[in-house]
């Protein structure tokens, strides 16, 4: 088991945390105020580029296509519940810094994958 | 107009669901389950258990082939792989065709070569079977019935995306605590993000019942040529066994040739000729279009001669034309045939995300019309009904599905017609869930179910340590997942059933109403549904209104 997958799962959460912060309804959640139009764009950008890194990895990660689109398609599902689990915790009243837990999480699990 | 559109594609959405939700609920249940199909069976025979993994088990194969079938015409080695640990061998009588269904074959313990009696189980092929044949029904009508349900699930899926537009503007929102907000919110959560598995998952499995529902259009898959009739030999006497050629570098030759993908069976045919010949299949196929078949095995091949090792022949992957190789690869990713484990996993996740969106917009149906007709205080006799059904319909088959594990291994191994027995008490848990709420009421019968669902899932492994003999701690350290599996799947289950028996535990929906009030715990949604149950409970909350 290589790290691939792992660092797959971890550029689609930080690119939907990055699109999140595009809308403006979970920027305020995550980081309080609005963003501005160019603030947005530039979060959607970075997010979408974030995606596609994702989508690349899992391609290299899987030998065949259809295979590497439809696990690509779980891992975003995996980072999505993640990162919306992150915000209602945050709308309870949780720290900044646990953005960062899942992809710490992820990183350990790749990390004894890759021991193991 | 836009209004009127998205308000026609909210009723289609609540009908469809409504009308065939339960049907759906278990078609994602079991099929969820069914992702283990044979790491279940395998669970589901602890006799088989007691084999451990022990170096290059063919010599071993093949000394006790000579013993048990030394007259045979043609032996056959099935070995372990990634999904089923077990090492068996069968061979032909004198005078059949080699590589024929039902004849002779043993399991073996790969250490001592012993023959090792598994008992007759359902197993997982039941979970599987059922989430598109039923059981009890023609097969045919079956799977009428399924297919309509997957194309209406197709409907809901589309009307679904169309009646919440807002999902989109509020991606990852979740808010606990909220009633029926969080109903919803949770429904439009597991639809959302995991909407390309659901899409996937239906039309792909719409695909698999084009035959079914459209027999005209099908296209048929390749076809190997037929296999030469094999001529009936009369019995031969005895003859000394040939000496053959070493298999390992053979095998090594061809798992090259296949890119890597390893020899799944051995088939050492013609023993009775002169020229008998080794036959390699490998273990599944390498690329996904290849085969759509439920059966295990790639359909490459490589023939050797079996004194000296030469290669006679090498088959690859047959031609088909876009429409089939499509078709192929929509049936192969439905049943997630390609799937290394973590991928396995990973559908796991995305099926039991499934089978929560279909749970959750049940409950949603009667919530919505409960807090509608609390003002009256008069539940009309459909809504009570629906409520009453919710619980056997979605809580029930946890529950049966949980006691479908514990009856595998509380029936006697020896026992008459032990598969059928296994079927029968997952259908009676099933029909007793049913009845329950009528008798009991639902608030109390969903925390019941959904408790007594949590226990049997959590115990499970502590089940399968007292009755089998190796449990989960020794199944990991051993580094045998596919043991592992399934009690860890009955962990992840049991958490998930325990979370939500203590949301609909009794007593939730007598808190004072909360409106926006963010309370210490989340005012159980199955607490909702409960209120229109139990009529003592008089006031609902209010929560958010709906979409």
């Amino acid at each position: 088991m290589t790290m691939l997958p792992w660092a797959s799962l971890i550029l689609s959460y930080a690119g939907f945390t990055a699109l999140a912060l595009a809308m403006p309804r979970h920027h305020e959640e995550l980081w309080g105020g609005k963003p501005g139009p160019l603030a947005r764009r530039l979060w959607q950008a970075g997010g979408a580029l974030a995606l596609l890194a994702s989508l690349i990895l899992a391609l290299a990660t899987w030998p065949n296509a259809p295979v590497a689109v439809s696990a690509w398609a779980g891992l975003l599902t995996l980072a999505a519940f993640a990162l919306a689990m992150v915000l209602t915790r945050r709308n309870l009243g949780g720290h900044r810094a646990l953005v960062l837990a899942p992809p710490a999480l992820a990183l350990g699990c790749g990390f004894l994958a890759a021991v193991f | 107009m836009k209004n009127g559109f998205r308000q026609s594609m909210a009723w289609l959405h609540t009908w469809t669901g409504l009308l065939l939700g339960w049907l759906l609920f278990a078609i994602f249940l079991t099929g969820t389950l069914a992702y283990f199909r044979s790491e279940i069976t395998y669970w589901m025979k602890p006799e088989l258990h007691v084999s451990q993994p022990a170096g290059d088990p063919v010599p071993l194969a093949l000394s006790r082939l000579a013993q048990l079938a030394p007259a045979a015409p043609s032996w056959s080695i099935t070995l372990p792989d990634q999904r089923n640990p077990s090492l068996s061998v069968s061979w032909s009588n004198p005078g059949e065709a080699p590589g024929r269904r039902g004849g002779p074959s043993a399991i073996l313990d790969q250490t001592s070569g012993q023959i090792l009696h598994p008992r007759q189980t359902a197993g997982g092929d039941f979970l599987y079977r059922f989430h598109f044949e039923l059981y009890g029904l023609p097969r045919a009508l079956a799977r009428w019935i399924v297919g309509i349900a997957t194309m209406a699930m197709f409907v809901a899926i589309i009307s679904g995306v169309i009646t919440h537009k807002k999902i989109f503007k509020e991606f990852f929102t979740f808010r606990p605590g909220k009633g029926q907000r969080s109903w919803l919110d949770m429904h439009n959560m597991t639809a959302v993000l995991a909407l390309p598995y659901h899409i996937m998952i239906t039309f792909s499995g719409l695909v698999l019942f084009v035959s079914t529902l459209m027999p005209l259009v099908i296209e048929r898959g390749p076809q190997r040529p037929p296999q030469p009739a094999a001529e009936v030999a009369e019995a031969p006497p005895p003859r000394p066994l040939p000496q053959l050629t070493a298999i390992a570098p053979l095998m090594a030759q061809a798992e090259t040739a296949w890119g890597g993908m390893p020899v799944g069976r051995i088939q050492i045919e013609k023993l009775d000729t002169d020229t008998p010949e080794i036959l390699l299949v490998p273990q599944r196929q390498s690329v996904v279009t290849v085969q759509s078949g439920s059966g295990a095995n790639g359909s490459e091949r490589m023939r050797f001669d079996a004194l000296t090792g030469r290669q006679i022949e090498a088959t690859g992957v047959p031609e088909a034309s876009v429409v089939a190789q499509v078709n192929m690869a929509l049936g192969a990713l439905h049943r997630a045939r390609f799937s290394d484990t973590g991928l396995r996993w990973l559908f796991f996740a995305a099926g039991l995300a499934g089978t929560l969106m279909i749970g959750t917009g049940m409950v949603l149906w009667v919530s919505k019309r409960a807090m509608k007709h609390a003002k009256s205080g008069v539940q009309p006799f459909g809504l009570r009904l629906v409520d009453r059904l919710n619980v056997g319909g979605i809580a029930g088959l946890c529950l049966a599905s949980a006691g479908y594990f514990w009856a595998n291994r509380l029936i006697p191994a020896a026992a008459e017609n032990r598969a059928g027995l296994e079927i029968a008490a997952f259908l009676l848990i099933w029909a007793a869930a049913a009845i329950h709420p009528f008798l009991r009421g639902t608030e109390k019968s969903w925390s019941e179910q959904l408790a007594l669902t949590a226990v049997l899932a959590l115990l499970l492994p502590v089940l399968n340590m007292a009755t089998g003999p190796s449990g989960l701690p020794q199944a990991l350290m051993a580094g045998n997942m596919v043991l592992a599996s399934v009690d860890l799947m009955a962990l992840i289950c049991g958490a998930v059933a325990a979370i939500a028996a203590w949301k609909a535990r009794p007593g939730q929906q007598k808190k004072p109403k909360a409106n926006r009030r963010p309370p210490a715990a989340k005012p159980a949604p199955a607490a909702a549904v409960a209120q229109t149950g139990v009529p003592q409970t008089g006031v609902p909350q209010t929560g958010v209104a709906g979409e």
